[in-house]
């Protein structure tokens, strides 16, 4: 299970970045094999959707390397990265309220020209997503909470992307739901899909995770498997409740 | 009887002129959140494009419609790219006010090149009019009519079917969300103010049909456009059609029944009564 053996299809090197003159990412690195699911945890304002946000392509690095299959990505559009590979599923979920759960996964489904390509994509991810697909018709701002981040999961998987980058996917939900929402990303990444998940609810994203990062303060400050982190004395004193 | 159909008739052919500056008003502020003052003026210079080039080649402005069209998309994206893409890295107020100064520049402009006299196309090849039934139509109205319903057409089969239409679209719903699915909601921006252009630019080809051409002729049509668009619900492109549509029934309507000069009074009077009780707009959702 150690990293080293995997092939990396992203490395983030010193990264600093932040909005304007404020720095709120100091030095965050980390590195993701293919096919992993990989972790970044931390509190709330420690710098974790920065980090994000600087690999996205939507706020630019002050400083340091990002690195997608081995090639630089500062400073490339998120468009761009989604072309290239990179499915975001950002933090609040953004579905296109006013359409339907279908009209939204098609909408995800904008670089595949191929119509049978599209057809085939739709099948699966309806299949992966039951509770998806019986919403289908509805339109997506009358979902709950938790069909909403399935749906905006959903949506990122249909481009057919190399990685899957998912920000807070258990923000604001319930138990029961953080639990079957992660149930749908351990599936995921069975089917071979690289897992990027930047989250807070740092227990129950280490049961699942195979590598993670604990962001603090813009620093990244350790690093281990999901086991070795849920038994490390400083993860759990600040983060799993002691 | 006869009087209110043809009241009917003239409104809803002069409501679709401001339906076409609706339309772009609507599209340019549901994907970029700009408030377009100088829809007006793009009508107003594809008037003097199609006016010229009737006058020039004594073929009627319909043949000019392309030229129109063609002209006021490259204007609309070489504006998008100069003066709107810069205003929109800056302080909203200076977004809402950037559209207003263009408009002043282009009449001014204008009017500095052509002067302030009163155009108008000598050969349209349809002049006169026909009787149907109890209704007078002025013939001169028929191909602008024609021009409005296929650019309605032709819009909604491309913001609702086509790739690039449906990649404006999600621009406008959730920019974030669009740019994650490989949108490049940069080109979604500068098409989108192209294309309103281009629509004014059909407007004003329409318009030159019956209508003076001099440089403030927009000022009206912008007000009118305006008011259709908040009526239809800001940024909704269906309702922006509704909306000056009913602009249009509204204006002539109380030009029969009361008198022209209180047509501003009674479309303003209307818009208020559907914001009393549709504060969003007739489509404007929840």
């Amino acid at each position: 299970m150690s990293l080293e053996q995997k092939k990396k299809i992203i490395e983030v090197k010193n990264l600093r970045a932040g909005y304007g003159y404020v720095e709120v990412v100091h030095d965050v690195s980390f590195a993701v094999g293919e096919g992993e699911i990989l972790a970044i945890l931390g509190s709330n304002g420690a710098g974790k959707t920065s980090t994000l946000r600087a690999l996205t392509g939507e706020i630019k690095p002050m400083g340091g390397e990002i690195l997608y299959e081995g090639k630089s990505i500062v400073g490339v559009k998120p468009y761009k990265l989604a072309q290239m590979g990179l499915s975001m599923v950002p933090e609040g979920r953004h579905l296109f309220g006013d359409l339907s759960v279908q009209d939204n996964l098609l909408m995800g489904a904008y670089l595949i020209k191929d119509q049978n390509q599209l057809h085939k994509n739709l099948e699966e991810v309806y299949k992966l997503f039951p509770r998806v697909k019986e919403r289908a018709k509805q339109t997506a701002r009358t979902l709950s909470g938790g069909e909403q981040q399935m749906v905006a999961i959903a949506r990122g998987m249909m481009m057919n992307p190399k990685v899957l980058i998912l920000d807070e996917p258990s923000l604001g939900l319930m138990p029961k739901l953080v639990a079957e929402i992660f149930e749908f990303v351990k599936e995921i990444a069975r089917m071979g899909i690289t897992i990027l998940i930047v989250e807070q609810n740092a227990a129950e994203t280490l049961k699942f995770a195979d590598y993670a990062y604990v962001i603090q303060n813009g620093e990244t400050v350790i690093s281990g498997t999901g086991k070795e982190l849920l038994t490390n004395e400083d993860v759990k004193k600040a983060y799993l409740g002691g | 009887m006869s009087t209110l159909l043809q009241a009917l008739y003239e409104g809803l052919i002069n409501g679709t002129i401001y339906a076409l500056i609706a339309m772009g008003i609507a599209l340019v502020w549901g994907v970029m959140g700009i408030l377009s003052f100088s829809q007006g003026e793009f009508l107003m210079i594809a008037m003097f494009v199609a006016y010229f080039f009737s006058t020039a080649t004594g073929l009627p402005p319909i043949v000019a419609l392309p030229l129109c069209m063609g002209i006021l998309f490259v204007l609309g994206l070489l504006i998008y790219k100069t003066i709107i893409y810069k205003a929109l890295q800056g302080p909203t107020l200076s977004q809402r006010l950037i559209t207003f100064a263009l408009s002043l520049v282009l009449v001014n402009g204008m009017l500095m090149f052509f002067g302030g006299t009163f155009k108008t196309i000598q050969k349209t090849g349809m002049e006169g009019s026909l009787n149907v039934g109890p209704l007078v139509i002025a013939k001169n109205r028929i191909i602008p009519f024609l021009i409005a319903v296929c650019v309605f057409a032709f819009m909604l089969w491309f913001l609702n079917k086509t790739r690039q239409g449906k990649a404006i679209r999600a621009t406008s719903m959730d920019k974030t969300a669009a740019e994650h699915v490989g949108i490049n909601t940069e080109r979604s921006y500068s098409l989108a103010f192209g294309l309103s252009a281009a629509i004014a630019g059909a407007a004003g080809c329409a318009l030159s049909y019956y209508y003076y051409c001099y440089p403030s002729v927009g000022g009206n049509f912008q007000l009118f456009g305006f008011i259709a668009v908040v009526m239809g619900g800001f940024g909704s492109v269906e309702g922006a059609i509704v909306g000056g549509l009913i602009m249009g029934l509204v204006d002539s309507l109380t030009g029969v029944y009361f008198n022209t000069a209180f047509k501003y009074l009674g479309v303003c009077v209307i818009f208020m009564l559907i914001l009393q009780f549709k504060p969003k707009g007739l489509f404007g959702g929840k």
